[in-house]
């Protein structure tokens, strides 16, 4: 019986079909969830959410590895295989090699579905990248054996679950932190990609040969415990020398899963003023960013925050917009994210100072009301969370009021005539009067 | 053998075998550890996916999540290694079973509250041992399904569900606040329901796989 005949007969086991099974459903619903709640159908992005999902992947591959471990020695199921002519090695590796294949089949799938939905969409930039699925895959089947030899090594009943649990908060707390260089040998994590980076490849590419080096020192010293000979022991230090080559490389990226500087594609602009451009990610929220800040700069024309072209740019470098352009920042997509992008302008481009400062929290209350003005919620009554509640204090209320029942052209007259006072914010009651 | 012989044999105290078939020692100081690790690192932040309502990037206390690596081993608690030939006893262990998963939630969540009593704010001892009794519970309820050696996957799914995409922030009964009223009920249904169902109806019908006969298959 080959081997391949071997594994396929162990995949078709239950415990295999069910945690490839379990791996594509919680992968393909994590992943999903996370680019729909960007909302941009981006590459870097699709393959970010990929990456944070296949934390449930080395979860069940590592659980289920263990389990197959423990399972193993407690029930002295290598006897059978001692009974046959095969090396001992070979009903473990078809064992192992079965459940870690299934199980990233199960992440294909996800990785298939992502790539689908990203290519289906209308409004999509660049495409998966494909070091990072592949190294993701080569650490998701890497984690059956680890879970495995856990199992064997400590062949308890409280084992899988441990494996598990620890694989589930290592990935959620270690792998997570930026900036820290020890971050990086933990494969997984949760990353929070943009449109505007790109991946660092070769951090991938170092963590996988980490983690191959890890896997193939533990594998290799199970079988030199067994059958001691001087080829085994040669083949565990050349696993040693990948071991700390890959960790090398990892460790001086300093927790950097992105390339350094930004890429901004090139912008697609609306025809009518204001002119909003925006990367091609971004183009379903276009209409509604169009909409938003033609009616805000209807509010301030006549003023210095008036403006006739947008562009969606990043915060902090490559910020900087073409000449006659100023830069407006969204991270995400979703519907009513043009609002956000629009109170950001207000705050960044209109305020010359944050009215929540002991010098302008006088007038905070009588800022809150023109803030609402230009947000647009003035006129249905709704509160702002991040301006003081007006409802409460009478004489606000009735100055709120008026303000609202005042025609189009009356506020915008007013807004001319208070503009540096607002931007300053130094309004009081009386600029209402 | 000896213990359950024992267990089984009128006249005879049955209990003591009965914890040592479930190795009682070992749950203690697995226990006892993990309860040390919740006083040490309890404090450490754990990074949750996603944002909260102000934007800010979503944490939880690591003594949330110890009450999971309890709540596996509460039901690992369960398992016995004569549990085929526990079901030939003459005397009935249920009442057994059920003194024993109820005792050990009790012992456990009191040492977990002590273990986490350094914690302030809206995520302390009270929400940990929540979290213990919830996924406790939610194993206890397993283990008829699928036995106490793979009980531990419902609560670790259902943990990393909640942990990774499956609620919001605002909705995530393991990072309810303290008093949150909704999670504790959960909790408690989980655990009122939990307990009787691992003690009462475990004890499935035998196999012939355990006990294989000479019967032939027709």
């Amino acid at each position: 019986m080959t081997l391949l005949t071997m594994a396929l007969r162990s995949a078709r086991r239950a415990p295999a079909l069910l945690a490839g099974t379990i791996t594509a459903v919680a992968c393909t619903v994590w992943a999903e969830s996370i680019v729909r709640g960007y909302g941009v159908h981006d590459g870097v992005v699709a393959t970010g959410a990929l990456l944070t999902s296949a934390v449930l992947a080395y979860v069940v591959a590592a659980g289920a590895g263990a389990w197959t471990g423990m399972r193993e020695r407690q029930w002295n199921l290598g006897a059978l295989s001692r009974l046959g002519a095969r090396r001992w090695y070979v009903d473990r590796l078809a064992v192992v090699g079965a459940l870690a294949a299934v199980i990233a089949l199960g992440y294909l799938v996800a990785v298939t579905i992502i790539a689908i939905d990203l290519a289906a969409s209308p409004y999509r930039n660049g495409r998966l990248d494909l070091t990072g699925v592949a190294a993701t895959l080569l650490m998701i089947v890497l984690h059956a054996p680890l879970g495995y030899l856990v199992g064997r090594l400590i062949p308890r009943v409280i084992t899988p679950p441990i494996v598990a649990v620890v694989v589930l908060v290592a990935s959620l707390s270690l792998g997570s932190l930026y900036g820290v260089p020890l971050a990086l040998l933990v494969p997984a994590a949760q990353v929070d990609p943009s449109v505007f980076v790109r991946w660092n490849g070769h951090v991938f590419a170092a963590q996988a040969v980490w983690f191959t080096g890890v896997v193939a020192v533990l594998a290799l010293l199970a079988g030199a415990r067994r059958e001691p000979s001087k080829p085994l022991g040669i083949a565990v230090a050349g696993a040693a020398a990948l071991l700390v080559a890959g960790a090398a490389l990892v460790v001086p990226y300093h927790g950097q899963r992105f390339a350094p500087g930004v890429t901004v594609d090139p912008l697609s602009c609306t025809g009518a003023r204001p002119e909003i451009c925006v990367p091609p990610a971004y183009l379903g929220v276009q209409s509604e960013l169009r909409q938003d800040f033609g009616n805000l700069m209807t509010k301030v024309a006549g003023t210095p925050a008036q403006s006739d072209r947008f562009e969606l740019r990043p915060r902090g470098v490559g910020s900087k917009p073409s000449a006659g352009a100023r830069s407006i920042h969204l991270d995400y997509a979703t519907a009513g994210a043009a609002a956000l992008a629009r109170q950001e302008y207000i705050e960044s481009w209109l305020k010359e100072r944050y009215c929540w400062e002991p010098e302008g929290i006088e007038a905070a209350p009588w800022e809150g009301i023109v803030n609402q003005w230009l947000t647009e919620s003035l006129e249905d009554g709704r509160q702002d969370g991040t301006w003081p509640d007006l409802v409460g204090a009478p004489d606000r209320r009735a100055v709120r009021e008026r303000f609202a029942h005042l025609t189009a052209s009356q506020q915008h007259v007013w807004f001319v005539a208070h503009y540096k006072s607002f931007v300053r914010c130094t309004l009081t009651a009386e600029d209402f009067a | 053998m000896k213990e359950v012989a024992r267990a089984a044999s009128p006249g005879r105290a049955p209990f003591p075998g009965f914890l040592r078939a479930r190795n009682l020692l070992a749950f203690t100081v697995a226990v006892v550890v993990v309860c040390l690790l919740v006083r040490v690192l309890g404090r450490w932040l754990l990074r949750l996916p996603g944002a909260d309502a102000t934007g800010a990037p979503t944490t939880m206390p690591l003594a949330l999540v110890f009450p999971l690596v309890l709540a596996c081993l509460v039901v690992s608690a369960m398992h016995s290694p004569y549990e085929s030939l526990e079901r030939l006893a003459c005397r009935p262990l249920r009442l057994l079973r059920l003194v024993h998963a109820s005792s050990v939630v009790v012992v456990v969540s009191v040492l977990l509250w002590l273990a986490a009593s350094n914690l302030t704010g809206p995520l302390a001892a009270l929400a940990s041992v929540r979290n213990f009794v919830l996924l406790a519970g939610l194993g206890l309820l397993a283990v008829p399904l699928v036995g106490p050696r793979l009980a531990w996957v419902p609560p670790v799914g259902f943990s990393a569900w909640l942990l990774t995409a499956g609620a919001s922030w605002a909705s995530n009964p393991l990072v309810a606040a303290n008093g949150s009223r909704v999670a504790g009920m959960v909790a408690a249904v989980a655990l009122v329901l939990g307990v009787p169902v691992a003690a009462l109806f475990t004890s499935v019908p035998l196999s012939s796989r355990a006990f294989p006969t000479n019967r032939r298959e027709a």
